[in-house]
């Protein structure tokens, strides 16, 4: 179950965006797919989702926890959220080696 | 020559040994704050870069008159630190304080810089995965970061090794306790000792440059 009601507006001296998104997706569902034309907030939607983005104000619960709330004054950092997020351009670490990038999940599956 | 040498050993030992704590102290509180700062904007952080800079634009007599009027026995905190017995003036924990906040623009400016260019989607990919701000710092911005900060780091060390009018203020210029090699220069030149003001500042340049050159050689190493 997630429910997403946010709201941001950047405003500058060149350009205003407000992003205005209210998505209710039932439990059971299990893919959810976002699509739209490129501006049009689906990036800025999953960083609020995830925590890297603080919304103006809004509401975000998922399986029943309150991820973010303007009204509650509730905004759990990002680290403590569990969700994950694949980045646009997918990043490795780039001091890593690849036998490090490879065994960095071992210690969370094993520990 | 060589009771030049010899007589060079006090100054040398008390500038290496103002040059590492100065540069250890400031790299802990400059690395601190360029942390802090480095993704801010605003007119707070704008206003705390510019403070933080400034040891770097003020003459350094300027900031030897600053530290007086903190720490001298009549000071806002030398006043307090007198009663517990604790006194920067005229010691070498004094020229310690002076080349730290000399020294710290340098290490904080370069820090600062340095983890500004860290791609910010690693530090994000490393929040969703559950990493505390301080795990992020250490695992993530940290080793990507640390050319720029060593970089401004051996700067630092070098600017500690010659530091001079801030130290002259605050720790005096005495023989043995708070002479360093730049005082010491000073002193011989004042003497008429010619040869001796010659000798240390070729020793002392000879020094720095190497330092430098070190440091450049193991900042352009690439990745093994």
């Amino acid at each position: 179950m997630l429910r997403f009601r946010v709201r941001k507006s950047f405003i500058d001296h060149a350009s205003s965006f407000v992003l205005d998104v209210d998505v209710y997706i039932p439990q059971g569902q299990n893919i959810t797919v976002f699509f739209g034309s490129s501006g049009s907030g689906k990036t800025l939607s999953l960083q609020c989702l995830a925590g890297l983005m603080r919304p103006d104000e809004g509401e975000i619960l998922l399986k029943g926890r309150c991820l973010f709330s303007s009204q509650k004054k509730i905004c759990l950092p990002a680290s403590t959220r569990g969700v994950g997020d694949m980045l646009q351009d997918s990043s490795l670490f780039p001091p890593l080696t690849v036998p490090q990038h490879v065994s960095s999940g071992l210690p969370v599956l094993f520990p | 020559m060589s009771e030049n040498l010899f007589s060079l050993l006090v100054p040398l030992q008390l500038s290496l040994r103002v040059a590492f704590l100065s540069t250890g102290i400031s790299f802990l509180f400059a690395l601190g704050v360029a942390w802090l700062l480095a993704r801010r904007k605003g007119p707070l952080p704008s206003i705390i870069d510019a403070l933080c800079t400034l040891p770097l634009v003020l003459p350094p007599t300027v900031l030897g008159y600053y530290l007086i009027l903190l720490l001298g026995r009549r000071g806002l905190l030398g006043e307090f630190l007198t009663e517990w017995g604790i006194s920067f003036m005229f010691s070498l924990s004094g020229a310690v304080v002076a080349a730290t906040v000399v020294v710290f623009p340098l290490i904080y400016k370069s820090a600062r810089a340095a983890l500004a260019q860290v791609d910010s989607q690693f530090e994000d990919a490393a929040r969703t995965l559950g990493a505390s701000e301080g795990r992020i710092f250490l695992t993530v911005a940290l080793p990507l970061a640390w050319r720029g900060i060593f970089a401004g780091t051996m700067l630092a060390f070098a600017r500690g090794m010659g530091e001079f009018g801030a130290t002259l203020m605050i720790a005096g210029n005495i023989p043995g306790k708070t002479q360093t090699l730049a005082l010491a220069i000073y002193d011989a030149f004042q003497a008429g000792n010619d040869a001796k003001a010659t000798f240390i500042v070729v020793f002392t340049s000879v020094l720095c440059v190497s330092l430098l050159v070190g440091a450049e050689r193991l900042v352009s190493r690439r990745y093994a």
